[in-house]
């Protein structure tokens, strides 16, 4: 029988799958732009300053997160950089435009039809 | 021909027409003017109402030929008789409804209406008014309220739009031949240097492009930031009577550029905007979002969000367009229970991203199309209708359990389930979202298990961002347009993300118009060549009509911005308070605080009226 696939077993991690497999696949002086989360409560300075030294070229620094290009070789080496919580790897939102279908219109037109409604197509 | 124009005591209107002895009465509505019967008998004379006079009125005349379009308020059970006797008259019904009756009205029929006794009032709600396409009317009282402080504009404050963009080009940004970009930012991979770069351009800059475009990169080549931004701030000024000007007309403007809106562009976006800003109040609209991260407010953007909003710094983040979209499956599963979640393959790479609450203890199966099942183990696993890789992990933040599925099938359209047993449990909630790599694919993935519930997209889940929702606010894409859509003005747009969040924060906050709304087209942009938005452009191809949450949110940014000028120090928590006490409630709200409309919808005269008073 398999073994379970069990949050019992699951890694406490603030490193993502992603960016694992990505380590193991890149070279040295590939780069990756990284979100590192910070204490609360922390000195986000005193971290960025230490993340730096750690060669994290940082693109923005605030209380709770620093975002920041680090190459393969020096990734690990930031992520034991002491305050650092963990690491989000950026994602992409989308906007929220959304597209008009006519099917909806016609199924919507069609639904006022059935109802009794007079469908007037110059009603505003 | 003009019109003298006074208040009575009674709260009603004399309109006195010049070189005539006609009078007609008019109420005083929310934000328009109403016509009241009876009219006054007699030969019905063109008008033209003087704008000084009253902002709503600024359309001009009536011609005698045409037909006006009437809501017909009228006593109850007398409807269809209602609507015989006014089609004897020559009108033609639009719909009858309880107690009130819909009709195109010949005017030079008006008069006989008062012959019609069951009718009781008659309203003309679009040509007294400007155009409701900016939902400036009815929908937001938005010209009620500035009737109140005709000095709010928006000046001294700072919006923020990160988007797609803004095309600073567009004559709705411009004032007295300059820009109203303080500053343009344009975030973006740079593959020489093999990082994401924020370049910025001053007004000075922008302005010296304006000659020379080649100067600068491209403001907006999607065109929804542009729409976004002209909602909340633009001027109006290339169209006519600038009737399609935003809310915040006169605000200081700092756009950013993402291209491929990165939520570390957008980190990046919001601090160096409030930076910009200094000692000045500033207001960011984020008019997107996703369905990544926990939806609890504890993500590295959210964070952001929450940390650097505060006196003066406020974000509105748009609820989300998914309400319809089936992307959500929730369940509780219990002590010894198994639940399956059956989710439909709709994109190449189809994902799931599921939470479990800290403490409980769970396992997973996945069973692919053909009933096969397997027991993940972390790496990619190959079955005969696909290959997928889960991942597992206690997310170091909010210890909860994050899982992860990827799944690569090429028959699109499948069904595949993953199995959860509760093996250990003490709440058992377990929440998943569906996701593909193309927004547009992202729909009807959990199909009938799915939920419209918690459907709100992170980062609108963060509780000090303002998470707006959208309401119809007119029924086609254009005035006169074919586009006709059945929709109805006043309800909630259906494709509105509901709330609350994962962890039970209410969102959205409130909602506001986003179906269909009239802004600015960025020039040369996808939406300015793309033929399905032939029909939705207007004005000379400087406006166009589009909608999605992305269309509410500037208008509450907007809103924002006004604020921030008659008190430039309120918090986000002020501000939500305020939302919520002014915000409307009606038939179609039902009550509130509730997961698809928040605390209502936007009542830009209640919200002016209360500060008013408060800060007096």
């Amino acid at each position: 029988m398999a073994k379970k696939f069990s949050t019992k077993n699951a890694r406490r991690s603030g490193v993502p799958a992603d960016l694992e497999r990505w380590l193991r696949l890149s070279e040295p002086d590939d780069k990756v732009t990284l979100i590192y989360r910070l204490p609360a409560f922390g000195d986000a300075d005193v971290i960025a300053d230490a993340l730096g030294k750690a060669g994290v070229s940082q693109e923005s620094v605030g209380k709770n997160a620093i975002v920041g290009t680090v190459a393969q070789k020096d990734l690990k080496h930031s992520l034991e950089v002491k305050g650092v919580l963990g690491v989000e790897m950026p994602s992409t939102l989308s906007t929220k435009v959304r597209p008009g279908m006519r099917s909806r219109f016609d199924l919507n037109r069609s639904r006022n039809l059935r109802s009794g409604l007079k469908y007037n197509p110059k009603m505003r | 021909m003009e019109t003298r124009m006074s208040k009575l005591d009674s709260g009603l209107y004399e309109l006195n027409v010049e070189n005539s002895s006609e009078q007609l009465l008019i109420s005083e509505g929310n934000s328009h003017l109403d016509i009241v019967v009876p009219l006054e008998k007699g030969d019905t004379k063109s008008l033209s109402l003087d704008p000084a006079e009253h902002r709503q009125m600024r359309t001009t005349a009536f011609d005698l030929s045409n037909m006006v379009s009437l809501k017909l308020v009228v006593a109850p059970g007398t409807e269809d008789q209602v609507a015989t006797a006014i089609s004897d008259l020559g009108a033609e019904i639009t719909s009858v409804g309880r107690e009130v009756v819909v009709a195109e009205v010949p005017h030079n029929r008006l008069g006989d209406l008062e012959a019609v006794d069951e009718i009781r009032r008659a309203e003309e709600a679009v040509k007294l008014q400007a155009n409701l396409i900016d939902a400036r009317g009815d929908a937001t009282l938005l010209d009620a309220a500035l009737d109140i402080r005709a000095d709010l504009n928006g000046t001294g404050v700072v919006v923020g739009v990160i988007d797609t963009g803004i095309d600073w080009s567009h004559p709705d940004f411009i004032k007295d031949d300059k820009s109203r970009l303080e500053m343009f930012i344009h975030s973006h991979y740079d593959e020489a240097s093999d990082r994401h770069v924020h370049e910025e351009f001053s007004q000075a800059q922008i302005d010296m492009a304006r000659q020379n475009p080649g100067d600068m990169p491209q403001g907006d080549p999607n065109g929804h930031g542009t729409h976004c931004a002209s909602i909340a701030a633009g001027n109006g000024a290339a169209s006519a009577n600038t009737d399609y000007r935003g809310v915040a007309t006169n605000a200081t403007l700092v756009g950013v550029r993402s291209d491929g809106l990165f939520d570390t562009h957008i980190i990046n976006g919001i601090r160096r905007i409030f930076e910009i800003a200094g000692d000045r109040p500033a207001v960011i609209n984020l008019s997107l979002g996703g369905h990544w991260g926990p939806h609890d407010g504890t993500s590295a953007i959210e964070n952001v969000i929450a940390q650097e909003s505060g006196p003066g710094r406020i974000i509105v983040v748009a609820a989300g367009n998914e309400g319809s979209d089936r992307i959500h499956f929730g369940a509780k599963v219990g002590q010894g229970e198994t639940i399956e979640i059956p989710f439909t393959i709709r994109d190449a790479l189809q994902r799931l991203n599921v939470w479990v609450p800290r403490g409980d203890e769970v396992s997973f199966e996945i069973v692919d199309h053909n009933g096969d099942v397997t027991v993940p183990n972390g790496e990619v696993q190959e079955t005969d209708a696909g290959a997928f890789r889960a991942d597992l992990r206690q997310d170091p933040i909010n210890r909860d359990f994050n899982f992860i599925l990827a799944v690569a099938s090429s028959q699109r359209g499948r069904r595949w389930i993953l199995r959860i047993h509760g093996d250990d449990i003490t709440d058992g909630s377990i929440h998943a979202w569906g996701l593909t790599d193309n927004p547009n694919l992202a729909r009807n993935i959990f199909m009938t298990a799915g939920t419209r519930s918690h459907s709100v997209g992170m980062p609108a889940t963060e509780e000090r961002a303002i998470a707006v929702g959208s309401f119809v606010s007119r029924e086609s894409f254009l005035r006169d347009g074919a586009e006709q859509s059945g929709v109805t003005a006043g309800a909630l747009s259906s494709f509105s993300s509901r709330g609350p969040t994962r962890n039970g924060a209410q969102k959205p906050d409130i909602c506001a118009p986003g179906e269909f709304i009239g802004a600015a087209l960025s020039s040369n942009s996808e939406m300015a060549n793309n033929a399905r938005f032939a029909n939705r452009r207007f004005e000379g191809d400087k406006y166009v009509s589009i909608q999605g949450t992305s269309m509410a949110t500037p208008f509450v940014t907007g809103m924002i911005a006004l604020m921030l000028q008659m008190e430039p120090n309120l918090t986000p928590e002020e501000i939500k308070k305020m939302l919520r006490v002014t915000a409307r409630r009606d038939a179609q709200t039902g009550g509130v605080w509730n997961r698809n409309f928040g605390y209502g919808k936007l009542d830009a005269e209640a919200l002016i009226s209360y500060l008013e008073r408060n800060l007096a």
